[in-house]
């Protein structure tokens, strides 16, 4: 049901959980650069079982660039300018667990208020989670038409932004938030149109049980981060 | 509930009080049957959308005031019905389908009432599926809500609504940002749900599309219920007697044969495109858009929702990149720097467009602040009906009474050029004659104005050349050579 309704259908959103917190307990051990690296290539190929290949090019492209740099700094101790080395260190160790939030962050909103109706998440943290996955799109758009209202009207000038520095923070904050504000009103008055405050336990369209790609993916991402962890201490 | 009676909705002498503010729905009695479809028009701020909100809860429920009088509900009084238990009874449709969705998967938006009141799964999907059967939503299953278009966007808004299979349909203005055809095909939607045995009360300004769905029209102005028109009186209304209820036109309006601002120099040009186009990635929106817009002129772009007429007004702003051609203005090539600084445009969503505390101010905001300009503002301000609002913040008006506010702006700029993308969409009658009077007299100070619409009577009442946009596929070379000759009024 609802199959052909969007895309990051191919996994349960368990999965994708179970393998973001895999993700994030093999991340905080602080594993050396071999072991690392070879999670940070599993992270690709989970993206693509995902179903996410614009995604996993991104991040293929990003880790291109990354591991030079993170080798440059550990081995020889380079220093890029623009980029501090804490930074180049966080995205090196922090990089499986962008991949895995990314694939959760992709999963249409029905799929996850499904899978939190399922865990008997209560009302508020669910409907919660709507609006927050909301806003992003919501944002993006008010921003858009404030990025337009300012340029026009000669605001975002470099002159207009050193002269008046308080009236170019007011004129980029006060529509950014009154439009926030409007947004989030007419969304509320939505959901109160639409039966938010029922009592009831919440339904769902949506009813998608585990597979055996979901057990596969689970027990590979076991064994991978248990398998760099191990790896780790050999080698350490 | 218990099965509704044929009665669905009755107001019994219904007042209603915003908190803070003066009563905005003084006695309002009316009464909606299954199967029946009425229309509540008249000008804006008359109280069209609270009596709506009044229906659906959202008055005195989500936001708070004080009423008097009795609404009943399929045979319920709706002060003894919670909130999401009214939702059961009353499909709700928003002017702007966009702010009401929650889900970016049409059936997970569809669904979302009917998980909200706890159905079992089964009819959950039973309910959805139906819902999109029934709307022929079928093939937009794969794309996301946020990728549709607005007609499709508002089919998916009026699905969500009829989710759970309620008795009464309450929609505001649900027109508002839809061309001809997809408002047509609104109606239609509107006339299948109402032999379907549905009630529906819809508050709306365009009204020539529901002319064949509508049974009784309610004039309501000043919070109050003047009058009933039926059908056949409001088809036989005299012009001027439409226009002083703040009416549209009731027929669909033809579009004017207008001539096409086509390529060729003329001794008045202001704006010259040459053979414009834009794309998205690798998908050409429009291509070869050559045309010369003159002093005095009010150039109508029109086209299908969709075809790139905001694409077109956006880059002529200097605010998008063309994927190839040029605009020039006053006879010179101009860059997207320059073309900010010479040519105004007011969006159709205008809700990021104001940045300081009152309507006077921001009409102010750009010009020096000395006697003639503050003149000059009060007489826009007055000619655009904004000059009792001047004090208020520019985000607490109306729909309409911003975009007036955002074409206000343009007119104090003193650029040659004014782009106003769908400047009337939402606005009354007499705004709308406002809008078309403020335009004409820019046109005399010898202005350009550039307007991508599909509001044929606007059209009618003060354009004075049209381009009709067309999609890449069929390629649009431009029309024959042109000169800027006197402009012309439909």
């Amino acid at each position: 049901m609802g199959e052909s309704d969007a895309r990051g259908t191919g996994l349960t959103v368990a999965t994708k959980g179970a393998v973001l917190l895999l993700a994030m307990a093999a991340c905080s051990l602080n594993l050396g650069i071999y072991p690392m690296l070879a999670l940070n290539l599993s992270s690709i190929v989970y993206l693509l079982v995902a179903r996410e290949p614009r995604i996993a090019l991104g991040m293929l492209a990003f880790l291109v660039i990354l591991g030079p740099l993170y080798i440059a700094y550990t081995y020889w101790g380079v220093s890029p300018i623009i980029i501090s080395p804490i930074h180049v260190f966080q995205m090196w160790h922090l990089f499986p667990v962008m991949a895995a939030a990314c694939v959760i962050f992709m999963t249409p909103p029905g799929m996850i208020s499904a899978a939190l109706a399922r865990a008997h998440c209560p009302r508020k943290v669910i409907l919660g989670t709507l609006v927050f996955l909301r806003f992003f799109p919501t944002f993006s758009a008010s921003w858009r038409l404030l990025r337009d209202a300012l340029r026009k009207r000669g605001l975002t000038s470099w002159r207009q932004m050193l002269t008046n520095p308080l009236d170019s923070y007011e004129y980029v904050m006060v529509p950014s938030l009154m439009s926030l504000v409007s947004s989030a009103d007419q969304l509320s008055a939505s959901a109160v149109t639409r039966a938010a405050e029922a009592p009831m336990a919440r339904s769902s369209y949506y009813q998608r049980p585990a597979g055996a790609l979901d057990f596969a993916c689970v027990a590979v991402a076991c064994v991978a981060c248990a398998g760099a962890v191990i790896a780790n201490g050999v080698m350490g | 509930m218990s099965e509704p009676s044929r009665e669905v909705l009755s107001l019994g002498d219904v007042s209603f009080a915003y908190k803070g503010a003066s009563r905005t729905v003084d006695d309002v009695t009316l009464s909606v049957a299954a199967g029946e479809c009425v229309v509540l028009c008249g000008p804006s701020g008359g109280g069209k959308t609270t009596i709506i909100r009044l229906v659906n809860g959202l008055a005195g429920g989500y936001y708070p005031g004080d009423g008097g009088g009795e609404v009943m509900l399929a045979g319920h009084p709706a002060e003894k019905l919670a909130l999401w238990e009214r939702a059961e009874l009353v499909g709700s449709v928003f002017q702007d389908p966009s702010t009401q969705f929650f889900s970016s998967q049409l059936a997970g938006e569809i669904a979302f009432t009917c998980e909200n009141l706890g159905y079992g799964h089964d009819r959950v999907v039973e309910l959805t599926d139906a819902a999109i059967d029934e709307l022929s939503l079928g093939p937009l299953r794969g794309i996301p809500n946020d990728s549709l278009s607005s007609g499709q966007k508002q089919r998916v808004a009026i699905a969500s609504a009829l989710g759970p299979r309620p008795t009464l349909m309450a929609m505001d203005e649900p027109s508002s940002n839809l061309d001809a055809a997809a408002a047509d095909a609104l109606g239609r939607t509107m006339r299948q749900l109402k032999e379907g045995g549905m009630a529906i009360l819809v508050a709306e300004h365009r009204l020539a599309y529901l002319m064949d769905v509508a049974d009784r029209f309610l004039l309501v102005r000043d919070g109050r219920l003047e009058r009933e028109v039926t059908r056949e009186e409001m088809l036989a209304l005299h012009d001027e007697t439409r226009l002083s209820w703040g009416l549209r036109d009731v027929r669909e309006t033809v579009r004017p044969q207008l001539p096409s601002p086509g390529p060729g120099l003329g001794k008045d040009a202001i704006l010259e495109l040459r053979g414009l186009g834009v794309s998205f990635g690798g998908r050409q929106v429009f291509r070869s858009v050559s045309l010369v817009a003159c002093s005095g002129q009010i150039v109508a772009v029109t086209g299908a929702n969709g075809v790139g007429k905001t694409s077109l007004a956006r880059v002529l702003a200097g605010l998008a990149k063309p994927s190839h051609g040029t605009v020039l203005v006053g006879g010179r090539a101009r860059g997207r720097r320059e073309l900010r600084r010479m040519v105004w445009y007011s969006p159709n969503d205008v809700k990021a467009e104001f940045f300081t505390p009152s309507v006077q101010e921001e009409v102010m905001l750009l010009v020096a602040h000395d006697e003639p300009h503050g003149e000059r503002a009060r007489r826009l301000l007055r000619e655009l009906g904004l000059w009792g609002l001047r004090e208020r913040h520019p985000m607490t008006l109306s729909g309409g009474q911003r975009q007036r506010l955002s074409i206000a702006c343009g007119l104090m700029s003193e650029r040659p050029v004014l782009v106003l993308d769908e400047p009337t969409s939402g606005l009354d009658a007499i705004s709308m004659q406002e809008v078309s009077r403020a335009l004409q007299r820019a046109c005399d100070e010898g202005r350009c104005v550039v307007v991508a619409t599909h509001d044929n009577e606007f059209m009618r009442r003060c354009c004075t050349h049209a381009h009709q946009l067309r999609p890449a596929e069929r390629g649009d070379r431009g029309a024959g050579l042109g000169d800027c000759g006197a402009p012309r009024r439909a």
